[in-house]
């Protein structure tokens, strides 16, 4: 076989190497400049390059490949770790007292259905994955907030359209997320019109439940047909919180409407940062202290709100026709004080206007108000005032390892495994402590 | 029956209410030794159906609870003597238990006011446990664990005392956590 002409200027390297050709100049194009919120999870080891590169934005832009590094076994066991430090810490920062928060919440869900969601910098393309995490974002905070309720409103071709009326039910939610065909995204979005239909739905509710926006939004541009800011200041009077996840690059007005009316905002960098800053929403929000100016009788500490427990009928009850849907059924709940039947609780009695909750709805959402105390890691073993230290997690009876790991460097990590309840100072595991604070929310030494 | 299986035991010791339960003056007395009996042919029910099935039995006793026998971890360093007569198997599980049980009760001593059975605390060792056994992620040294993942898991409360209103929200909590793993 003749051999191939070896052109001089030819460099016989594979196509995926990563030796790069042109040297600097091929980083200098990456990157799409996106404004970004700083958060806790960034390492400065873009420093350690400063030599080689010619910007500045270039120092803090993390390699996502540089920060995952693999011990000398070949696993990434010491990133997952690392992981789930950073998450104990971020955990560590959020008050241990019981704070008010409210648990009765409407949210009305703004979604983007504008051009610039085809854009496919996430995959498959924005749109998709926004729906995917609706979906997943609607589940999860049906679970954690039994009591709430939630509408979605999107916008599309300038104007707001209402996609899902403010519904108990996840089923329904979930039902006209599922629509895709109805929901292709054309045109620009307008926020001033989608957030006055998402005001203008909720002005009717009462004050003891907590109003919110969530706009996930992909655009850089909002067409407005008048004063946005006017729009701001009546849900601040309306007492709003607007939360925003951008997925583009960061705006004025977004920011602005965050943080007047006491929301959160976040730019979502991947898929994987898009997912956790819009399930940072579900935790119901701390109730700030509203400073009444000469108010006397307003004490807000005395807001009381009446609730009913029904009455289940099983089965074999006689059938009879639903307040809600006018449909012959046999099964429901029985309002307790206008005894009229409704399909399915919590929901708001139709004849009487009476909430009706079961308790299990309400101790569903009692671990927010009564949250565990976060377990400090233990990082000396010298003067242990207790005779004898466990050698096993109080919790699941693994045993410690006597010795120091040296792949926990890392705050808030004990390089023991340890992890000790400031209360009834036991000790725990790693992985107790997350599924204690994650799932069960009570400690199994103090018992409370 | 053809899956590993898993059953964690939750026993209440709380010795005033087995006290109580054992007055001939009850419809259906029953003391602790006619319970203890039954409930260990039943721990070596499980343990003979099928040779992967562990078990997990903790005692709630007032104040504190215990983990008073572990399949997957033998906590107890002396090994019972055989005898022609005794299955080896049958007679750790009843050994440990027994003789954790008589240890904890010589440990309780004379109190005036005798604190809550701690049910919850056994509740949601049990669901640590469980969670531990169906994740088995991170291991800290190169042993490879044995990939005998459990499938349905359960969880079996033998209780005697009243309820406790101090501990509703804490059983909810365990009972929603149980729903989600």
């Amino acid at each position: 076989m003749a051999p191939r002409n070896r052109d001089d200027n030819f460099m016989d390297v594979d196509s995926d190497s990563d030796i790069s050709l042109l040297g600097d100049v091929e980083h200098r194009g990456k990157g799409k400049g996106k404004g970004k919120v700083i958060d806790k999870r960034k390492k400065d080891k873009g420093k350690a390059k400063a030599k080689e590169q010619a910007y500045t934005w270039e120092a803090s832009y993390t390699r996502s490949w540089d920060t995952v590094q693999e011990d000398e076994a070949g696993s990434l066991q010491g990133a997952v770790e690392d992981l789930m430090a950073r998450g104990r810490r971020r955990r560590l920062l959020a008050p241990a007292a019981a704070i008010r928060r409210t648990i009765i919440r409407h949210l009305v869900l703004l979604l983007d259905l504008s051009a610039a969601m085809m854009d496919r910098d996430m995959r498959p393309t924005r749109f998709d994955l926004m729906l995917q995490y609706a979906r997943e974002f609607v589940v999860e905070w049906f679970d954690q907030n039994p009591l709430g309720q939630i509408g979605v409103v999107g916008m599309r071709a300038g104007i707001g359209e209402r996609i899902g009326e403010m519904s108990g039910n996840p089923q329904d939610v979930l039902k006209c997320l599922s629509e895709r065909s109805r929901l292709e995204p054309t045109g620009e979005p307008s926020l001033q019109n989608a957030i006055e239909m998402a005001r203008s739905s909720m002005s009717h509710l009462p004050t003891h439940s907590s109003r919110e926006i969530l706009i996930i939004f992909g655009s850089l541009t909002t067409c407005d047909p008048g004063n946005i800011h006017d729009t701001l200041d009546a849900c601040v009077k309306n007492k709003i919180r607007i939360s925003v996840v951008a997925l583009a690059a960061e705006m004025k007005i977004s920011r602005d409407l965050c943080d007047k009316t006491g929301g959160q905002f976040g730019v979502a960098m991947n898929e994987g940062h898009f997912k956790d800053i819009l399930f940072e929403l579900v935790p119901p929000p701390a109730q700030r202290a509203v400073a009444r100016a000469g108010g006397p009788g307003a004490n807000p500490a005395a807001d009381l709100m009446m609730m009913g427990f029904p009455t289940r009928l099983p089965d074999s009850s006689p059938p009879s026709l639903c307040a809600c849907h006018s449909d012959m059924k046999s099964e429901g709940f029985l309002c307790p004080r206008c005894m009229a039947k409704v399909c399915d609780v919590p929901t708001d009695c139709d004849i009487c206007g009476l909430m009706i909750v079961s308790s299990p709805h309400l101790a569903r959402s009692y671990h927010h108000l009564f949250p565990v105390k976060p377990y400090e890691a233990v990082t000396s073993m010298e003067g242990e005032s207790t005779p004898q230290t466990a050698s096993s997690c109080h919790a699941c009876a693994r045993i410690f390892s006597t010795s120091v790991s040296t792949a926990a460097t890392s705050e808030g990590m004990s390089p023991w495994g340890r992890y000790r309840c400031p209360d009834c100072h036991n000790d725990f595991c790693a992985e107790c402590d997350v599924f204690v604070h994650d799932v069960i929310h009570c400690c199994p030494g103090c018992g409370k | 029956m053809e899956k590993a299986s898993h059953l964690s035991v939750i026993v209440d010791l709380s010795p005033t209410q087995w006290h109580l339960s054992a007055q001939t003056s009850n419809q259906y007395p029953l003391s602790i030794e006619t319970f203890l009996s039954q409930l260990l042919a039943f721990l070596n029910a499980h343990i003979a159906s099928k040779h992967e099935n562990s078990l997990v039995v903790f005692g709630a006793l007032p104040g504190k609870s215990v983990l008073l026998y572990s399949s997957t971890e033998l906590l107890s360093d002396d090994v019972p003597s055989l005898d022609a007569n005794s299955y080896l198997p049958f007679k750790l599980v009843d050994s440990t238990v027994v003789q954790r049980i008589m240890n904890e009760f010589d440990a309780i001593g004379e109190l005036e006011e005798e604190p809550s059975c701690a049910l919850v605390g056994a509740v949601t060792k049990a669901l640590c446990y469980i969670n531990r056994i169906t994740h088995p992620s991170s291991t800290t040294a190169g042993v490879a664990e044995d990939p005998s993942i459990v499938h349905d898991p359960r969880i079996l409360i033998l209780s005697v005392s009243p309820d406790l209103s101090s501990s509703y929200i804490p059983i909810m909590n365990a009972i929603f956590s149980a729903q989600k793993l």
